[in-house]
């Protein structure tokens, strides 16, 4: 919480996308921080305290998605952190969901109205 | 007729049929012998004055005959025409004409020269078959009786001095002269069962030779096939090279087999696969083709044996192979499509001197292992282009999507930016809607690509229908309420299974579904049934919708083929959605049938195996092909 707002931190490298998450968590009273790569989240996770993280593990740069993710475990992140993904990515969710500590998936593009109602009921 | 025309084969019971008939002519020979020395013994023998002329008559026309018999039998031979049967009959008709004519002159039916017709009988026997034998037996008492009723009657009247011997012992004058009449008699008989005996201990041994050559030969033959059969189970280089080792190794009785492989064409010779060698042997060096003069010879002039490697200097690794204790060798190349792939060497225990066939046998491996060698590589080749494929496919979705993604975001955002015009609001909706196209379209585009790759084993897992479909059911059902068609389900209960790709499995189904949910206008109804039925699954969707018209039914199954109703219907599709149903139910060796007609609905029926045939399984391997 910062201000009374809860606090959202995005990483993903692609700016359009952090972009249209910021005008829309903003527009619905949230704080959005965001990081275009693994090194810029942790600092980011680290001065900002997030209470919820949005990752995109398929960023150019390879395997930074998840060594973020496995960061935050290490650091014992308290808060859902959901990966945002596209069809296809093959993520080997089977093996990898619960061991990296990953709260949920959202498929891209994020629908509006979705993502808004899984706010509402994760941060209460 | 004894077929015997230029160019046939002669078979060996003809051939053996001609080596008696030269016998019984060289026999000829001997009887003909036999009468004038017989005559001229016999008159000191029993002290007769029998009537020689007729005798040595008879025997000058043996004589002639035979030559006749020679000269015909040889001009048979050298000119390769058939011989007849009838040509042994002639010869035994008119033998035993002259055998009458002794037989009379020289005592009649008492003669005991009457005992050569029983010669005759067993030479028949070994000329002819069974049957003729008993008939020239009987033809034989028949012709002894004319021959007794002939002289009784008078009508052919016994000589005087012949006559005499009506009572032969009575002309013998000694025990001795009896002895030697038997002595004669055994003599010729002995001569006729020893040679007869000796003909079939020949026959026998030729037979054993043949027996035992066919034995082996049926064995390498077996053994080829095996090893053929074995290097094509698998297509994994390391395997197909350790298993060609270990075979030739086992069949050949050999200690030891190595292979060896050019890196590259002209490049260096690298360890392929082995068997019997030591870890320590195989890492001992590479081989450089300068320094082994074995390989060098093997490559320029096809095979090479090296009888003791340990001392040989052609030999690079003499101390080595002296401590893994193999002796001899044999060398041979690998060669497939006229491309020297490698070398093979087989290694003996004991000092050994490869022998011809032995040679033929590696040749003929070699190149079985040089097919399996070139089929492992092709398919390893094959493979990388398949993950390359797999890869760059992966890596086009998610370039292409990106950036969609990224609008798609763009437009969600928009109307929390600020407050929207109604036409803005439309234009953003009109612009949703494209890029939800898009995506549709390249998921299209990417999932025919994906149903064409071939299936490889081991992709396939246990798919339990109904949990599968759940969520393509739901879909189809809640669009099919909002538009007001009817939408039921019948599926039997227990639990259905397929061998397959649980995604391929729901994209069949959520494509049929789908069509058949967009294109059914409002109040008709969409029905989706699945049955298991002995080793197969049916599964059905049917509706009440647009239909297609018979002359589009082979085009739809076509990528962007969209038939005119479906356009006109409003609503929006790729044109892919069939092509793609079509491509994975061939992928599993399945069924898709069709029954439609314009206006009164569609049926689509997939007919698939709930085991995945091994025919259809490995399907890499048939695209190889």
């Amino acid at each position: 919480m910062r201000d009374g707002k809860y606090v959202i931190l995005a990483l993903d490298d692609d700016p359009d996308i952090l972009e249209s998450l910021r005008v829309v968590l903003e527009a619905n009273n949230y704080i959005v921080d965001t990081a275009r790569s693994a090194e810029e989240g942790l600092r980011v996770y680290r001065s900002g305290k997030p209470d919820l993280v949005f990752v995109d593990l398929m960023m150019e740069e390879i395997d930074s998605g998840t060594s973020f993710v496995k960061e935050l475990r290490a650091l014992g992140n308290a808060a859902p952190v959901y990966v945002l993904s596209s069809v296809g990515d093959n993520l080997n969710m089977a093996t990898d969901f619960s061991s990296l500590g990953l709260t949920g998936v959202l498929q891209k593009p994020i629908n509006s109205t979705l993502l808004l109602s899984l706010l509402k009921t994760k941060l209460k | 007729m004894i077929p015997h025309a230029e160019g046939q084969v002669q078979i060996p019971i003809e051939s053996e049929l001609e080596e008696r008939l030269a016998w019984f002519i060289r026999l000829r020979w001997l009887a003909a012998l036999g009468i004038f020395t017989g005559a001229l013994a016999a008159g000191w023998l029993v002290r007769l004055e029998i009537t020689l002329v007729p005798v040595y008559l008879t025997g000058l026309a043996v004589l002639a005959y035979n030559t006749v018999f020679h000269r015909y039998f040889s001009s048979a031979q050298q000119h390769k025409h058939g011989l007849s049967r009838h040509f042994i009959y002639l010869q035994i008709a008119l033998d035993w004409l002259a055998l009458v004519f002794v037989v009379h002159y020289t005592g009649g039916v008492l003669s005991p020269l009457i005992l050569a017709f029983a010669l005759h009988v067993i030479i028949g026997a070994i000329l002819l078959s069974q049957r003729s034998c008993y008939f020239l037996a009987a033809f034989a008492a028949v012709l002894t009786g004319l021959v007794a009723a002939l002289e009784g009657s008078g009508v052919w009247p016994l000589s005087h001095s012949s006559r005499l011997m009506t009572d032969p012992l009575e002309g013998i004058t000694s025990p001795l002269n009896l002895w030697i009449a038997n002595a004669v008699f055994f003599a010729i008989i002995a001569y006729l069962a020893t040679s007869i005996t000796r003909k079939l201990r020949e026959k026998e041994e030729v037979l054993f030779r043949s027996e035992r050559a066919l034995d082996r030969a049926y064995k390498e033959v077996d053994a080829l096939f095996k090893i053929g059969q074995l290097v094509n189970s698998t297509l994994e280089m390391n395997e197909v090279l350790s298993l060609v080792a270990k075979n030739v190794a086992g069949l050949m009785g050999m200690k030891a087999c190595f292979i060896r492989l050019f890196d590259s064409p002209g490049g260096e010779l690298h360890v392929g696969g082995s068997y019997g060698l030591s870890r320590e042997y195989l890492d001992k060096g590479p081989v450089e083709l300068d320094k082994s003069p074995m390989d060098q010879a093997t490559l320029t002039y096809g095979m090479m044996e090296v009888y003791d490697v340990g001392e040989d200097p052609r030999f690079q690794y003499r101390e080595e192979a002296r401590r893994e204790g193999i002796r001899s060798a044999l060398c041979a190349p690998i060669i497939a499509k006229e491309r020297i792939l490698g070398v093979i060497r087989i290694y003996s225990a004991e000092p050994h001197r490869f022998t011809e066939p032995e040679r033929a046998l590696l040749k003929n491996l070699a190149n079985l292992g040089a097919l399996a060698i070139e089929n492992a590589r092709t398919y390893a080749e094959l493979k990388a282009l398949s993950e390359e494929r797999i890869w760059f496919a992966r890596v086009t979705h998610h370039q292409l999507r990106a950036p969609l993604a990224a609008i798609q975001g763009v437009i969600e955002a928009i109307p929390y930016a600020g407050d929207l015009t109604a036409k803005q609001k439309e234009l953003l909706e009109r612009c949703s809607r494209r890029v939800t196209d898009s995506f549709d379209l390249i998921r299209d585009l990417l999932d025919l690509a994906a149903a064409q790759r071939p299936l490889e084993g081991g992709e396939v897992e246990s798919v339990h229908l109904g949990q599968t479909l759940q969520k393509a059911i739901e879909t189809a059902s809640e669009r099919a309420r909002s538009k007001g068609v009817d939408f039921a389900t019948a599926i039997s209960p227990g639990d259905i299974v397929v061998q397959a790709q649980a995604a391929d499995i729901e994209r069949i189904f959520s494509n049929l579904l789908d069509n058949a949910v967009k294109y059914t206008p409002h109040g008709g109804s969409v029905r989706f049934e699945i049955a298991g039925e002995n080793g197969h699954v049916l599964a059905k969707v049917s509706d009440t919708g647009i239909g297609i018209d018979p002359r589009d039914q082979e085009r739809i199954f076509e990528g962007y083929y969209r038939t005119q109703a479906a356009k006109d219907s409003g609503e929006i599709g790729t044109g892919l959605g069939l092509s793609i149903v079509k491509r994975l139910v061939d992928r599993y060796g399945g069924k898709l049938e069709l029954q439609s007609a314009p206006g009164q609905g569609t049926c689509f029926v997939v007919t698939l195996s709930r085991r995945l045939d091994p025919a259809h399984a490995p399907a890499i391997q048939r695209a190889m092909s």
